[in-house]
């Protein structure tokens, strides 16, 4: 062994214009968060049948300690490790997807190349939009390390009527500056911990009956890709109302509205802001 | 007169150098190439779980044009996948030149500008090709110099961007390899009867650390050294490689969450005594967190620097394809043994026509590793296998001709396979132990005309138990084949999932030219080539291939 490496040395010495970088413990960073008011979403494909997603669910929900509410996070169960054993199974029974989750799935072609990966901002990286679960922090830090004003601002005002669980929904969006190109809302509901089934590798035995869902896409509130918004320009503010009956099962309690801007071309998610169905 | 005849000379010399410009110059220029276009017409058959395609028709095509005059080369190659075909990478959807190289050669010197393939030693480090079945290309695009300075020894250096999809990887390679061959590069050795080889190389990453919550390091090193000993019959082959932290996705584990920091390591070995009629071959290999890509983010069968083989038989036969090794290049300590023997025509068990016997035997275990709950993952103890074995097999074939025209094939294979580990799903899959039979007669009824036969059984209490299949192919020589297989999933549990893989198809062949065209059921299932592999879905539907070269 050691000998292996005595033969490789000097020839390695030869090649000192190789570099190479030994990085010593500790090995985690201070971040320093740059302030501003722009905001993230980061979309997590995942399933309850992948058992390398709750690594990757786990360490994205560790960076709100970092990034606190600039982090919005939207977990989409769509692809083939979402899919649902007929009831006679003991677990994997729920069906955690969606119809616009499998859209999203489908036309951003992520689960096809596998899971967990997903999509930050919708902002493309060596011309993909899909990115590995390791590389999204970097993209992460490249929105919000942008300091300048964020171009739109969002506000969510939310109305729940328990009896009926009827849930109104104003979005109002101001231009602070003008955007140029078409532009649409999306606003799409999510529910945090949600009681299920999950394969974990790194859990023994690794189907976890009680795993605790984070903030799982339940519906949208206009479709897939959103409503179109008129005008664009400085100093406008764009208005906009919904409505949605909440499904029985679900809890409001712990629901949140997710609305964003988005340039109809680019795909890449200008603003985004959540908030709680009941506050 | 003496400057007479030197001016004779010069002049003489000057012309016979023109005349090899001339020479060279006038070098004929050829242009050679090969295309391949693949389609398939999908239906949706949702009993073997094939998949609606919205287009019907996806097609893989590709054409090659290589350039030569004399000392340059050139080519480019176009591809277009509209849209990728079932198991293909999606990413690959699209069409453009995806490939175009120039380089110049002279006795010394070899420099290639744009895209080239290479391997370093072995590949444990470094290794670019292209495997079209697979789906994999990971073609560097840079600069190679190559430098012979003496006989029996080369240098050689490279820097570049590796091929992903369309587009490129986000990080820099730079690789650098040497090999020394004793006996050519010492004079008075050159008659020694055994021969020597030295190489060492080191390969180089660069990916900017775009991460704010770990430290990672942005130029990653590994370097191997190897040796090569032949002597008559004889022969041995030695690799080890080495690298530096590399935390990756590949290698995360659930406390470092974008990779752990151990080195990683390689040592492959083999030795081989072959001589007519007879070969032994002995391998081992010992594979730890050998994971190397050009972007540390990558997965599956993207950007990958190292190259490590499978140490099991590269299996042909249909069913003998259905529980296929895949190497786990984060870690498995792997042996291989192979005999063949032929048994003289004459001899008792030779007979009239000869006899041939083959044994294979090869086992890939797990490491035995000790977890450290830290960043640094796990320590590991070298060359020594854990308690998990993930993949055993033993083959024995037997081939005998029984008269001039009639040949017999026949082979038994009995596989261990860990789905779990091996296809990534985790342990719940557990281990599938199977028992493989496979008879094959090749007949010959007349000059032209030939009749091949197979029939396969695999026996497993496993996963979805029994199968069988059986082959009948004619072939017309040299131009016409006809074929027609069926696979049956006879054993399966559910009566509803014992399903028929049926399978006819064509081919007509004339000179360089190739056309197929099948229509039948495949099966899901892993395709591996040396321990590399893609999943093909099952589907169900027709399917045309074209080649040609020239």
């Amino acid at each position: 062994m050691k000998a292996l490496k005595l033969i490789c040395l000097p020839l390695f010495a030869l090649l000192t214009f190789q570099s190479c970088d030994e990085v010593e413990a500790p090995y985690k960073e201070d971040i320093i968060v740059v302030g501003g008011d722009r905001k993230v979403l980061v979309e997590d494909y995942t399933g309850h049948k992948c058992g390398n997603c709750p690594r990757a669910a786990k360490a994205l929900h560790d960076l709100k300690d970092v990034y606190g509410d600039r982090l919005i996070i939207m977990t989409v169960h769509a692809g083939g490790f979402a899919t649902v054993f007929p009831p006679s199974a003991p677990y994997y029974t729920y069906d955690f997807r969606t119809p616009e989750g499998t859209e999203l799935d489908t036309d951003f072609g992520i689960s096809a190349i596998g899971n967990p990966n997903g999509m930050v901002n919708r902002r493309q990286v060596n011309g993909n939009y899909v990115l590995s679960s390791t590389s999204w922090l970097g993209e992460i830090s490249n929105v919000l390390g942008d300091a300048s004003p964020a171009p739109v601002k969002i506000e969510i005002e939310n109305t729940f009527d328990v009896a009926s669980r009827t849930l109104q929904t104003e979005i109002n969006s101001e231009f602070v500056n003008s955007l140029g190109g078409a532009h649409k809302l999306c606003v799409f509901l999510v529910e945090d911990s949600i009681i299920n089934w999950q394969k974990d590798y790194d859990a023994s035995p690794e189907d976890i009956p009680d795993y605790v869902h984070r903030d799982v896409l339940r519906t949208s509130m206009n479709g897939t890709y959103g409503d179109a918004i008129a005008n664009t320009s400085a100093g406008t503010i764009d208005t906009k109302n919904y409505s949605k009956t909440l499904d029985a099962t679900w809890n409001e309690n712990n629901m949140k509205v997710i609305s964003f801007v988005y340039n109809e071309v680019t795909k890449e998610i200008i603003q985004v802001e959540e908030h709680e169905v009941i506050h | 007169m003496k400057s007479l005849r030197k001016t004779l000379l010069t002049a003489g010399l000057l012309i016979s150098a023109i005349a090899s410009q001339a020479q060279l110059l006038n070098l004929p220029a050829e242009i050679h190439g090969n295309f391949q276009f693949d389609a398939q017409y999908y239906i949706k058959d949702s009993l073997i779980g094939a998949l609606d395609v919205p287009e019907k028709v996806l097609s893989n095509g590709f054409g090659n044009l290589n350039f030569t005059k004399g000392k340059f080369n050139a080519g480019i190659r176009y591809e277009s996948y509209l849209n990728p075909m079932l198991g293909f990478d999606t990413r690959y959807k699209g069409s453009g030149i995806t490939y175009r190289f120039a380089s110049y050669v002279n006795d010394e010197l070899e420099i290639t500008i744009g895209n080239f393939y290479d391997q370093f030693g072995s590949g444990l480090i470094f290794r670019s090709y292209e495997e079209r079945g697979l789906g994999i290309d990971n073609a560097m695009d840079g600069i190679r110099i190559k430098y012979n300075p003496w006989k029996g020894i080369y240098v050689k250096g490279f820097i570049g961007e590796q091929r992903s999809y369309f587009s490129k990887g986000p990080g820099i390679v730079r690789g650098f390899d040497g090999e020394v061959s004793l006996m050519d590069a010492i004079t008075s050795l050159n008659n020694s009867k055994t021969r020597i080889t030295l190489g060492g190389s080191v390969v180089s990453k660069y990916q900017k650390d775009d991460n704010d919550l770990y430290k990672l390091p942005e130029n990653v090193l590994a370097f191997a050294s190897r040796l090569n000993i032949t002597r008559g019959n004889y022969s041995f082959y030695g690799e080890y490689a080495y690298k530096y932290n590399d935390p990756s996705l590949v290698n995360a584990t659930a406390i470092s969450p974008f990779g752990i920091y151990k080195e990683g390591q390689a040592l492959y070995m083999n030795g081989a005594y072959t001589k007519k009629g007879i070969g032994i071959s002995l391998s081992a290999k010992y594979i730890d967190n050998m994971n190397f890509r050009s972007d540390r983010n990558a997965t599956i069968n993207d950007l990958n620097l190292s190259y490590l083989p499978a140490l099991t038989k590269q299996q042909t036969y249909r069913l003998a394809t259905i529980y296929p090794y895949a190497t786990q290049p984060n870690g498995e300590v792997g042996f291989q043994g192979e005999l063949f023997y032929n048994f003289k025509q004459g001899s008792t068990l030779g007979g009239k026509y000869g006899t041939y016997i083959a044994l294979n035997y090869s086992q890939a275990n797990g490491l035995d590793t000790t977890s450290l709950n830290n960043e640094l993952g796990y320590e590991s103890e070298f060359f020594i296998p854990g308690d998990s074995k993930y993949f055993e097999e033993v083959n024995v074939e037997i081939q005998k001709k029984v008269n001039k025209d009639l040949k017999v094939i026949a082979n038994y294979i009995y596989t261990l396979y860990d789905k779990g580990v091996i296809q990534g799903l985790g342990d719940a899959y557990g281990t599938v132990y199977a028992h493989i039979g496979i008879l094959e007669t090749q007949y010959k009824i007349n000059k032209s005309h030939s009749l091949r036969v197979e029939l396969q059984h695999l026996m497993t209490d496993q996963d979805k138990k029994n199968w069988a299949m059986a082959l009948v192919e004619y072939s017309i020589s040299p131009n016409w084949f006809f074929a027609a297989f069926d696979e049956y999933n006879y054993g399966n549990d559910d009566e509803d999932l014992r399903i028929h893989y049926p399978n006819v198809s064509m081919g007509f062949t004339k000179g360089a030219n190739r056309i197929t065209m099948g229509y039948g059921k495949q099966r899901e299932g892993l395709l591996c080539v040396g321990g590399v592999c893609r999943n093909v879905p099952a589907s169900n539907g027709f399917s045309l291939s074209v080649t040609s070269s020239f």
